[in-house]
């Protein structure tokens, strides 16, 4: 994925951004919303590719940005699903005031994600924790407008014997590690 | 009884770092998560009287640890295969762990109360525990226990008994003999200059307050029996080290049941 991409991107976020604002006013949601949330969905789908076949930066500082990418594909998910079934539940327009709060934060760490794909080597030493403060908002805010999956919601997709697996030798590593050493 | 618990960033990590996927049969936990959980409930308990305090450099090392661990733990097992599909799983498993970690960082990290400390009070202190420190570690470099048994132990005895007695010292002198082991840490030295930091605050409007370190570090806490460290952290600055599960204990002393 090359950075060029970033700025249609960055447009079309902020296109349906104008949509949200726009079904707030209404006080009704438009249903074809979904066509873009799919597109956006893939663009970070892309991206989260990207950081796996990263070679030019450490694996740590990809694992950020990638944890990043999914973490935003989680909540489109989420978004894309109350969407579509809010004439069933009650949540039309209510779904597009939650989403409208939370697109900014994922338009900012889509900015830092494009930034730190274009400068690899150069990579700013403070954005991976600057991006780890920001997906820790992403998070909460997303959880206060009820746009966070639940844990179980959160592993649907994800392989169950690798999960167990990584689950219980992180939980080795924490205890062995010498925690505070070298930071 | 007004008391305070400044909470380290193991006790952090402990009670943050665990996995529970219902669907999966997963229930993962921290060594000593369980040991955290009393102390946890009753600063939520009493959530309205502020007991549970952090700093930013606590609250700034627990993430830094957590996704030290996890990234470091990805990049071990990235390097091992050069299949890409397994390459995406190990990616997507250690996100989903480190996500919810996070997550219970957040939750506990809400009920805590996070004290700002000036830079030059704490710089301030840092000669005090530094030397404390010096000294302790001269005594854990000048500790020989077979000298102890020879000085104690009467001639007759100390060759049938010598395992056991030997034993019995190790116990009493672990906290020194490890901190032979592992001397002290920059960053566990500031924490301590910080909670002395605090509690001078605290004093000025309570003079009686009481102040407790919950720590899994033998830089602080005990190990097993009463140690040299703790006892000189507790003499020196008046602050109480121990394990979340004992600062619990004492709380409920206090008051706070």
């Amino acid at each position: 994925m090359k950075h060029t991409t970033a700025q249609p991107i960055f447009n079309y976020i902020n296109n349906m951004r104008s949509d949200l604002n726009g079904m707030e006013t209404e006080g009704s949601i438009d249903s074809s919303f979904t066509i873009k949330i799919d597109k956006l969905d893939s663009e970070f789908t892309k991206m989260k590719q990207y950081w796996i076949d990263q070679k030019e930066v450490s694996v740590g500082s990809a694992f950020i940005f990638y944890s990043a990418m999914h973490n935003t594909k989680l909540i489109l998910t989420k978004m894309k699903e109350r969407f579509k079934n809010a004439d069933k539940t009650g949540d039309n327009p209510g779904v597009a005031c939650d989403s409208l709060l939370i697109m900014p934060i994922i338009s900012e760490v889509y900015q830092k994600t494009a930034q730190a794909a274009e400068e690899k080597q150069r990579l700013n030493p403070f954005l991976p924790n600057e991006m780890l403060k920001l997906v820790s908002t992403l998070r909460t805010t997303a959880r206060l407008v009820r746009l966070l999956p639940t844990p179980d919601e959160e592993v649907k997709e994800t392989d169950k014997n690798q999960l167990r697996k990584t689950a219980v030798e992180l939980d080795k590593k924490f205890v062995a590690s010498n925690l505070l050493s070298d930071i | 009884m007004i008391s305070k618990v400044f909470l380290d960033t193991c006790v952090l990590i402990s009670a943050s770092v665990y996995g529970s996927y219902k669907d999966l049969g997963i229930d993962i936990k921290h060594e000593f998560y369980t040991k955290t959980v009393p102390l946890f409930d009753i600063i939520k308990k009493h959530i309205d009287k502020r007991i549970g305090i952090i700093t930013f450099t606590i609250e700034i090392q627990a993430v830094a640890v957590i996704a030290k661990v996890v990234a470091g733990e990805l990049e071990e097992k990235v390097e091992e295969t050069s299949d890409p599909e397994l390459k995406a799983k190990l990616f997507e498993s250690h996100t989903v762990f480190f996500d919810q970690c996070l997550a219970h960082l957040q939750e506990n990290l809400s009920i805590l109360q996070r004290e700002p400390v000036l830079q030059t009070e704490k710089d301030r202190h840092y000669p005090e525990v530094s030397i404390m420190y010096n000294s302790l570690q001269d005594g854990a470099r000048n500790l020989d226990i077979n000298q102890l048994i020879n000085a104690n132990v009467t001639r007759r005895y100390r060759k049938t008994i010598r395992h056991e007695v030997y034993e019995q010292y190790k116990n009493r002198y672990k906290q020194l003999l490890n901190l032979k082991s592992e001397p002290v840490e920059e960053s566990d030295k500031g924490i301590l200059c910080e909670v002395i930091c605090l509690l001078k605050i605290y004093q000025q409007t309570n003079p009686s307050i009481r102040m407790y370190l919950a720590s899994t570090d033998y830089h602080f806490s005990p190990c097993n029996s009463e140690g040299e460290i703790t006892k000189k952290i507790k003499e020196k600055f008046q602050i109480i080290c121990d394990w979340p599960d004992k600062v619990a204990t004492y709380l409920k002393s206090d008051g706070f049941t």
